[in-house]
């Protein structure tokens, strides 16, 4: 049919490269394991190397640059916009959580620069920096299937799992059942550009929303009984055709994360405080 | 050889719950381990209702009251549970992206293998050895946007013969194919049925695509009763069919309009196997005594297309400097298979996407420039599926809904809305609610719409989608007195062959993008190589010219057009 105009840029892309012959099971473990140590860590050292550590992992991806090329300058573009934030709100919070003041310049009596506070804003940047490239790479080499296969591994309720993967299948069905009865509409006269009234154009809305809602329903009706007649929904358990065995890689990564684990912590207690702050 | 009955329905009648009349009543009827059966029957017949009965959806997801006594593969559906059925029954649904469940070919092949949670190796042989039976082998990681609606229906197919059940159901398999690929799908059927043995039911109601191989039984179902159970010869030799709605094939039509009247000894269940001997004479002095057909006078153009070219991603191209132009008053249908470019150029004429290339003139004036309103008030356009269009509760507002956005005042779009409801025959429901109405009535209401809107073309978009012979040929015969009462001009964006046949003059037939053929509907019709480019087959009246050995096959075609259209209005 159509080939539609409209395509989902954050999406599994194959590349069968190393990461993604790693079962679902030890991506989605790393990538929560990846989250916890940078959500409880403020150690700028650490931080960054976690940072290159993600940039490396993804290029290991082979994930075409252009692909992400907009994520990356909408990630830059909130992690500046937030960091710039924080600093008009609360200018002093690096000093007062670090615990010492040493003013570089002054802006205004309230806008005063200090190192405490660029370590401070950098740490906040850095987090979420070091989180982006994991999550790409988790969206980009994990089939959604597979996900689905490992979400139900880390004990989610089967039904549930599958959702997630029914969502992506149809989806795009529902995108062009909605293109199809925004044509109808259309041409018999509904308007729902800026030449009408916004009143109007909500009641136009719903003239497209209403029939949407009856079809998807009538779908998920034949969805439902194409999958009673072929067992769904019997067992307690079920097994998935794309879950990915544990091969030795896995337990290579899964071995490396106990490795860090440990002085990743000794690390944090270390420090007094809650930030690394050399000065 | 005396098989064992695997489906046994006795004084069997169900009613369902939302329904006062009961949908199926007092059925009796057996099917043999082994049989090709054919269910065939009118929409609203009852027939799907038999399906679920089988499957078992009656009564563990439609709830119902039921009476009589079912057997099916030995169990007993209703206090059967559904899960073991379907180790017994297999089912293939009419919506081939509904029941496609899986994100890749394997996956959906493996769906019931994965609910049973059977070891991961043991799923994978599995699958390659059930995809390899549908010759689907090659695709086992494709995704289900990249396949056809053929290649889905053969996925679905090996996801049931991975279970190893024995009989396997087909609810209407032929409604979202085209000609070729439907050709296929019959084909395949029968090679299962020949290579493994297992009973097969087909619900349907092509008759004459379903008839292209052998079936042991027609099973003809109306108003929940079961009218006929005979073998296809017999079936055929009698009009019961064509009384109960069912289309029959096109060589019995030729057959009969030449006066001849058939017997089981003639094996009327096919062309191939049909014994002509006896009718031969017949046919001849018919087409012989074909009366001169006058052309048609030429009117002057109303739409005229250049050289349109349009691409969806800017590398595939869609559609490629295609160009023609329709008369005033023409009757046209717009050919091709799926994926051929049809529904895009339609889009185009319509204006709801904007072509690459080319351009569009109304009666002389460039309207390429024109929007999708502007156009609407020259060109109506009638969706496939009804529930695509319908956005109000009651039939008198959907109908009022198009003049109402245009700001007619409301006392003239009472008396509007009230005439149109009265030419198509819908005034008495005109305060039903919408949803109190079949499938076909709703498409009713949609033409109605669009026709109150007054447009001087109208395009209809697969009309025959969802609705069986008799039905179609109510609206179709409706649209086609308007045309001759009114001068509505018609253009038909269709893969269904007969409906080409029966409803339009002229046709264009797209492939891949390319216009490559325009001309009368007798002339392509008798151009099989042509037909065969275009994934669309030649019907049944091409294979009976031949058979004939007559050489003007367009001119035998035209010949039937004109005395079936003499018959059908009357």
């Amino acid at each position: 049919m159509d080939k539609s105009k409209i395509t989902f840029g954050l999406s599994y892309i194959e590349t069968g490269s190393p990461l993604h012959r790693l079962s679902g099971f030890t991506k989605l473990v790393l990538f929560l394991w990846w989250i916890t140590l940078i959500l409880t860590t403020f150690d700028l050292r650490v931080l960054t190397g976690f940072f290159i550590v993600g940039i490396v992992l993804l290029s290991l991806a082979q994930i075409p640059f252009k692909v992400y090329r907009p994520f990356v300058f909408f990630m830059v573009y909130i992690v500046t916009l937030n960091t710039l934030f924080i600093y008009l709100f609360a200018p002093l919070q690096g000093p007062e959580f670090i615990g010492s003041h040493t003013e570089l310049f002054i802006f205004t009596k309230r806008y005063v620069v200090t190192l405490e506070t660029l370590v401070y804003l950098a740490v906040i940047a850095v987090k979420f920096l070091a989180i982006f490239p994991m999550a790409l790479l988790f969206v980009f080499s994990t089939h959604p299937t597979e996900f689905a296969a490992s979400l139900n591994k880390i004990k989610v309720p089967y039904p549930i799992a599958y959702a997630v993967s029914l969502t992506l299948r149809y989806l795009p069905e529902i995108t062009k059942d909605f293109v199809n009865i925004l044509h109808a509409q259309q041409a018999r006269g509904v308007d729902i550009s800026r030449n009408v009234s916004l009143r109007k154009r909500i009641r136009n809305i719903a003239s497209i929303l209403f029939p949407l809602i009856l079809s998807s329903l009538e779908k998920a009706d034949v969805i439902t009984n194409a999958m009673t007649l072929r067992g769904f929904g019997k067992g307690h358990s079920r097994t998935w055709y794309n879950a990915r065995p544990m091969a030795i890689g896995d337990w290579v990564v899964l071995a490396a994360m106990a490795v860090w684990t440990v002085p990743h912590f000794i690390i944090r207690a270390s420090i007094d405080g809650l930030f690394w702050y050399p000065f | 050889m005396i098989a064992d009955p695997i489906v046994e329905f006795s004084l069997f009648s169900f009613r369902y719950e939302s329904r006062k009349e009961a949908t199926l009543e007092d059925i009796s009827l057996t099917i043999k381990s082994g049989e090709k059966i054919l269910i065939a029957g009118p929409s609203g017949s009852g027939k799907t209702t038999i399906g679920n009965c089988l499957n078992g959806l009656i009564p563990h997801s439609f709830k119902g009251v039921g009476s009589g006594r079912l057997k099916v593969a030995g169990f007993e559906p209703a206090s059967t549970d559904l899960h073991e059925l379907s180790k017994s029954v297999g089912t293939v649904l009419q919506d081939t992206d509904g029941q496609f469940v899986g994100l890749s070919v394997g996956e959906d092949i493996a769906f019931a293998l994965e609910n049973d949670a059977r070891p991961r190796d043991e799923m994978h042989t599995a699958v390659s050895r059930a995809a390899s039976l549908v010759e689907m082998g090659e695709y086992l990681n494709r995704s289900p946007f990249a396949l056809s609606g053929g290649q889905k229906q053969r996925v679905s197919l090996a996801g049931i013969l991975i279970d190893d059940v024995d009989l396997l159901l087909f609810d209407e398999p032929l409604a979202n194919l085209d000609p070729a690929t439907g050709k296929l799908a019959i084909e395949l059927i029968d090679q299962l049925h020949r290579e493994t043995g297992k009973t097969i039911i087909i619900i349907e109601h092509r008759l004459e695509d379903v008839l292209h191989r052998p079936i042991d039984r027609i099973i003809l179902i109306d108003r929940g009763k079961v009218i006929a159970d005979e073998s296809p010869d017999s079936m055929l030799t009698d009009g019961t069919l064509a009384t109960h709605g069912i289309r029959e094939p096109l060589y019995l039509s030729a057959l009969r309009l030449a006066g001849g009247s058939l017997r089981v000894e003639d094996h009327p269940a096919s062309l191939d196997s049909l014994d002509l001997d006896r009718h031969r004479d017949n046919l001849v002095s018919w087409f012989d005594s074909r009366p001169m057909v006058a052309e048609r006078p030429h009117q002057p153009k109303l739409l005229t297309v250049k050289g349109i070219s349009y691409s969806y991603d800017g590398e595939l191209t869609t559609l490629d400097k295609v160009g023609f132009s329709i008369e005033s008053g023409e009757r046209i249908s717009l050919l091709g298979e799926n994926g051929a470019g049809k529904s895009t150029l339609a889009k185009i004429i319509m204006g709801l996407i904007k072509p690459d290339e080319g351009n569009l003139s109304w009666s002389g004036n460039v309207i390429t420039g024109e929007n999708i309103s502007e156009r609407s008030r020259k060109i109506g356009f009638v969706m496939q599926n009804p529930n695509h269009m319908i956005s109000q509760h009651l039939i008198r507002d959907e109908v009022a809904f198009g003049p109402r956005l245009r700001g007619v005042c409301e006392a003239d779009v009472t008396e509007r809305v009230e005439s149109t409801l009265r030419t198509c025959g819908l005034y008495p429901f005109r305060n039903w609610p919408i949803s109190a109405l079949s499938y076909g009535q709703k498409k009713r209401v949609t033409i109605a719409a669009i026709l109150i809107m007054e447009p001087q073309l109208l395009i209809m978009d697969e009309p025959t989608a969802g609705q069986d012979y008799f039905h179609y040929t109510e609206f179709m015969e409706f649209i086609t007195k308007l045309n001759r009462e009114s001068g509505l001009t018609i253009l038909l964006v269709t893969h269904d062959l007969h409906l080409a046949l029966e409803y339009t003059e002229r046709s264009l037939v797209l492939s891949h993008g390319y216009l490559i053929a325009d001309d009368s509907v007798p002339k392509i019709f008798a151009d099989s190589e042509l037909l065969t480019r275009a994934s669309l087959k030649p019907t049944s009246l091409y294979g009976l010219a031949r058979k004939l050995n007559i050489e003007a096959v367009d001119e035998f075609i035209a010949h039937f057009i004109s005395s079936e259209g003499a018959v059908r209005s009357g």
